[in-house]
């Protein structure tokens, strides 16, 4: 009978002991990591899907050319553009907004731009008091 | 019957198909770029070779070789796709790969090879073309840079439209899609080039950079234009339409559309269009106001009027771009809520016209050829139709009729027209003359003996009246008139009788409009004549100048036609649709269109219900009309535009377009095909159906019945014409009515005219009414053009950036002698009024008449015509 409590709880504790490894390595053999945000902020990896950015070329005109292949790759929808010839002759986007509220960071916009217009930044604060918050349009995707 | 294996598929095909056509049968799928189905084999993309076991040791051209009997033909080998994909390398030199932006991007036919054929590098590397773009021309852009050479805009644009604007220029290398000097493009724009392209070389202005193909819901549904019923795919995103294109495998027209259809959809998203009801206050201007007033102010007038002057003092009108099932309910509403006949359509004129002399010759007032008779036939005799303006569609059939298949087309017209081109005889005759040209060939017809003698004999009346009558048209006298030789009428009366399938269009509302009726019976008595009613492919088509032309005559808007024809007076057919409608109806004839214009002003009319027509636009005499609109006691005109006329009414109501309701059209091969919503209605506005139900209602007289599927249910009870359309059964082919066989066979009067009774009408024509007046010289010849169609067309800019009002067409004779130039303003007068307008110069118009669209609000044409709808003649002076 207590031959079976014991092998049931070091089968228990068997299953735990990668947790209870990082319990002890984070309390009493070494550093928390628990960042003490917002007084501390945390430096994403390079990879990391964050907040969208369209970007600029050198001359500081957008790389996008408005082929929404992004918006036809989104699996949760929320890229909608809206397009337009402008004055050269050239396709442009006339309006270009990420529902940030419902985009899962996927990636997978940031994968079909053929002409490496838009990137996912390490920018991961992004609560916002209304729902339009949310949405961002051109000009806050193009910010600096 | 051929037998043959393609990728070990047997497949039967006949005789002189070939192996592309085989693989098609057998469902084997081989890729093109030059081959379509509407065109000729041209074997210049060679994207179709595969490998034929008895023609080893080289690869065939799939589209132009000709299949035998027990071939044996791979077309998936690892030889085939190398070479496929060797071409698609050799393409993709030259081509710029700007995918991205390129409108054909997600519906490329390199596109998808491209990815099919897994092609990631290219062995060939060269510098692209860099050949500039065409961003001038209207409505189509061209880049060549592009283009893969395949041809198959400049073949369409030659073997189907018959324009050939564009073709091969240059040699080699340098090979380019090009126009004449390189000018821009001026054509018909009907953007059929633009429709076949494979690639991104042609693309349509209207839809640049707007949108991304795959993002398009496709809806297809009928155009509101002619009335030749062509199947239209929208391309909706959002609740708007981004562009029109052909769908080739379905519709009557299989694809092909014109400029107005394609084109001509911007009036749907106009900003000019009504979103709200109006009514005239006080001070008699119009106010924006709830539907709940405006329905409750309209049913108030009408009920005043009826219950201080009677019934029969009010008159409706609607237009024939309305739904069968509006028509329907457009009359009900007039003959049971309010109790009068005075019901008519399009000013009672134009199509109704043409087929009241049908009617009384043959019994129907319906056409019995179908567009592919057209297409098929032996003989095609044009008669008073410039139908590669009015109906450019079935102007392309013609087209190909006589260019592939070697069809016969006589032209009897008074100007020069695009078909004269074609034409086998051209009978160019003096202008409004051509009731005596006819006459004149059933004079040689009798004469020579060529007619039908056991068809006439034995299904007709009148012929002994008819011959006595036209005796007097012999040759010299006809000469004489019309200024046809004797050779030519000799040649056409034996290419008319001597041949098996003939067929003769005649267009609605061209030339002189009195003479509708009689040309209507003249023609049958030719047909009758010759035999060609009631013989399969043969058969005259009248072809109406809106799309529900002759839907609106089948459901009843005629001041003497109750649905399905019959007659007001009749009392066993009267009482049917008493019964079903529980109430009573009028038994005499109400009045038509012009009539009630004729009545307002002597105050027998007091109240109109106008519904989608324009009459100070549209209809002759604008004086007068105004003059009749302003004494009328109450007025509701219901259009989509705050037209001229809608600017006279006591109640605005704003309609639905064509797009965002369904319903039924009926075209005029008498096929009635199904519309599909395709937008959501544009705020504040209502179907012209559910505004008639609500008003009905609100006049105290339910309808029972608030959808088009359950009033084309109605109507299949009571208009025995119909009962074989419901919405179930009308497929994307739609349903043929009248004709035997669940609509399979398309002859309406049966074999040998066995279903009806046929009689000859003799006609004479008025010679006298074609003298011109001292003061005024020229001949007034009012019609439509190429790029519009009525006034609705005039509301997309598009179709007025290429085809804009503002002209009169002179010839170089009449130029000449008034010593005008072209782009010259001059002053239009007739009897009645005076327009300014800007000189054309046409080489094709005849000298002596002058030619101005009626289309255009901003050139009144209409100030200058007479209500007896006899010749106008103006005369011309230097403004």
């Amino acid at each position: 009978m207590i031959g079976s409590i014991i092998k049931h709880i070091w089968a228990l504790l068997c299953g735990l002991r990668e947790t209870l490894w990082y319990f002890l390595k984070t309390t009493i053999l070494g550093k928390p990591i628990t960042l003490m945000y917002p007084e501390e902020k945390w430096t994403p990896y390079p990879r990391f899907h964050g907040l969208h950015k369209l970007l600029r070329d050198d001359n500081g005109k957008e790389k996008c050319v408005a082929c929404c292949l992004c918006a036809a790759v989104c699996p949760a929808q929320c890229i909608t553009i809206e397009t337009a010839e402008n004055e050269n002759n050239e396709k442009y986007a006339s309006s270009y907004q990420i529902d940030i509220s419902r985009c899962i960071f996927c990636g997978y916009c940031v994968e079909a731009c053929p002409v490496g217009a838009l990137l996912m930044t390490g920018e991961y604060e992004l609560a916002e008091y209304t729902r339009e918050g949310m949405l961002y349009n051109k000009e806050r995707l193009l910010r600096e | 019957m051929l037998s043959l294996t393609i990728d070990e598929r047997e497949v039967d095909v006949k005789e002189g198909a070939t192996i592309l056509e085989a693989a098609e049968a057998a469902g084997v799928y081989v890729p093109t770029f030059c081959y379509h189905k509407r065109l000729m084999p041209f074997g210049a993309c060679r994207m179709c070779v595969v490998e034929v076991e008895q023609m080893k040791g080289r690869l065939v051209p799939s589209c132009s070789t000709p299949a035998t009997n027990g071939m044996v033909i791979h077309t998936n080998t690892a030889e085939v796709r190398k070479a496929r994909k060797t071409l698609l390398e050799l393409l993709l030199v030259h081509h710029p790969l700007d995918c991205p932006v390129c409108d054909k991007g997600g519906e490329c036919k390199l596109q998808d090879l491209v990815y099919e054929y897994e092609l990631t590098e290219n062995r060939f590397q060269d510098s692209k073309f860099g050949y500039p773009v065409d961003y001038y021309s209207p409505l189509i852009e061209r880049n060549t840079n592009r283009c893969v050479l395949c041809g198959m805009c400049a073949r369409v644009c030659d073997e189907v439209v018959g324009v050939a604007a564009i073709s091969f220029v240059d040699r080699g290398f340098k090979t380019v899609i090009g126009t004449n000097f390189e000018r821009v493009l001026n054509c018909e724009f009907c953007g059929e080039c633009v429709n076949i392209c494979p690639v991104g070389a042609l693309t349509d202005k209207l839809f640049k950079y707007k949108a991304r193909s795959w993002e398009l819901k496709k809806v297809n549904t009928i155009c509101s234009y002619c009335s030749t019923g062509c199947t239209l795919t929208l391309g909706i995103k959002g609740n708007s339409i981004y562009r029109i294109i052909g769908d080739d495998t379905i519709g009557v027209n299989k694809g092909s559309l014109c400029a107005k259809g394609r084109f001509g959809y911007q009036y749907i998203t106009s900003p000019e269009r009504m979103n709200s009801p109006l009514i005239k206050n006080e001070a008699g201007e119009l106010v924006r106001v709830t539907w709940e007033e405006a329905l409750e102010r309209a049913a108030k007038g009408f009920t005043e009027v009826k219950e201080k002057r009677g019934a029969e003092h009010i008159g409706g009108i609607c237009s024939d771009r309305l739904t069968n099932e509006e028509v329907y309910l457009f009359q009900k509403f007039m003959r049971a809520a309010l109790g009068t006949n005075n019901i008519d359509h399009a000013g009672g004129f134009s199509y109704s016209g043409l087929l009241k002399g049908f009617k009384s010759s043959l019994g129907y007032a319906a056409n019995d050829i179908t567009l592919n008779d057209v297409r098929c036939a032996d003989v095609i005799f044009v008669v008073r139709s410039n139908l590669s303006e009015t109906h450019p569609v079935i102007g392309y059939q013609v087209n190909m009729a006589v260019k592939r298949d070697e069809s016969q087309l006589i032209v009897a017209s008074d100007k020069t027209i695009k078909l004269n081109k074609l034409a086998a005889v051209s009978l160019t005759h003096k202008p409004g003359t051509e009731i005596v040209l006819l006459n004149g060939l059933i004079q040689a017809i009798i004469s020579e003996n060529l007619y039908d003698k056991e068809l006439v004999s034995s299904s007709t009346e009148g012929f002994e009246q008819l011959k006595a009558k036209t005796a007097r048209y012999g040759f010299d006298y006809v000469e004489k008139i019309t200024g046809i030789k004797e050779d030519k009428i000799r040649e056409t009366a034996r290419l008319l009788s001597q041949n098996k399938k003939v067929c003769i269009l005649v267009s609605a509302g061209l030339g002189i409009i009195s003479d509708d009726e009689k040309l209507a019976q003249a023609v049958a008595n030719l047909a009758m004549l010759t035999g060609m009613v009631g013989r399969k492919g043969s058969g005259i088509g009248f072809l109406g100048e809106k799309c529900n032309s002759q839907g609106t005559l089948d459901m009843g808007a005629l001041p003497h036609l109750l649905p399905g024809f019959e007659e007001v007076s009749d009392e066993k057919a009267r009482n049917a649709f008493e019964e079903a409608w529980k109430t009573s109806i009028p038994s005499q004839p109400g009045q038509s269109a012009l009539e009630m214009f004729e009545g307002a002003e002597k105050g027998s009319i007091n109240a109109l219900y106008l519904v989608g027509e324009n009459p100070v636009v549209s209809y002759p005499d604008t004086a007068q009309t105004i003059k009749a609109l302003e004494s009328l006691d109450f007025l509701v005109v219901q259009d989509l535009f705050l037209t001229p006329t809608a600017k006279c009414a006591d109640v605005v109501l704003p309609a639905a377009s064509f797009a965002e309701k369904s319903g039924t059209y009926t075209n005029f091969e008498r096929r009635v095909q199904k519309l599909n919503c395709g937008l959501n209605k544009l705020e504040g506005v209502k179907t012209d159906l559910e505004i008639f139900g609500e008003l009905s209602l609100k006049m105290g007289y339910e309808m029972n019945t608030s959808t088009p599927d359950e009033v084309m249910k109605e109507i299949g009870t009571l208009v025995p014409l119909y009962t074989e359309v419901n919405y179930s059964r009308l497929g994307e082919e739609g349903i043929v009515w009248g004709s035997p066989n669940g609509g399979k066979e398309t002859t309406l009067y049966g074999e040998k005219l066995s279903k009806v009774k046929a009689r000859f009408i003799p006609v004479e024509v008025d010679e006298a009414m074609l003298e011109p007046d001292k003061d005024y010289p020229l001949l007034l010849l009012v019609g439509s053009v190429l790029f519009h169609s009525g006034s609705l067309s005039t509301k997309s800019p598009e179709l007025d950036q290429v085809g804009p009002g503002g002209w009169v067409a002179m010839s170089m004779e009449d130029a000449r002698d008034y010593q005008l130039t072209d782009g010259q303003p001059v002053f239009v007068r007739s009897k009645r009024g005076e327009i300014a307008l800007k000189v054309k110069i046409n080489k094709k118009q005849t000298k002596g008449t002058v030619f101005i669209p009626y289309h255009f609000e901003s050139q009144p044409v209409n100030t200058l015509t007479s209500k007896d709808l006899r010749p106008t003649f103006v005369e011309i002076r230097k403004g």
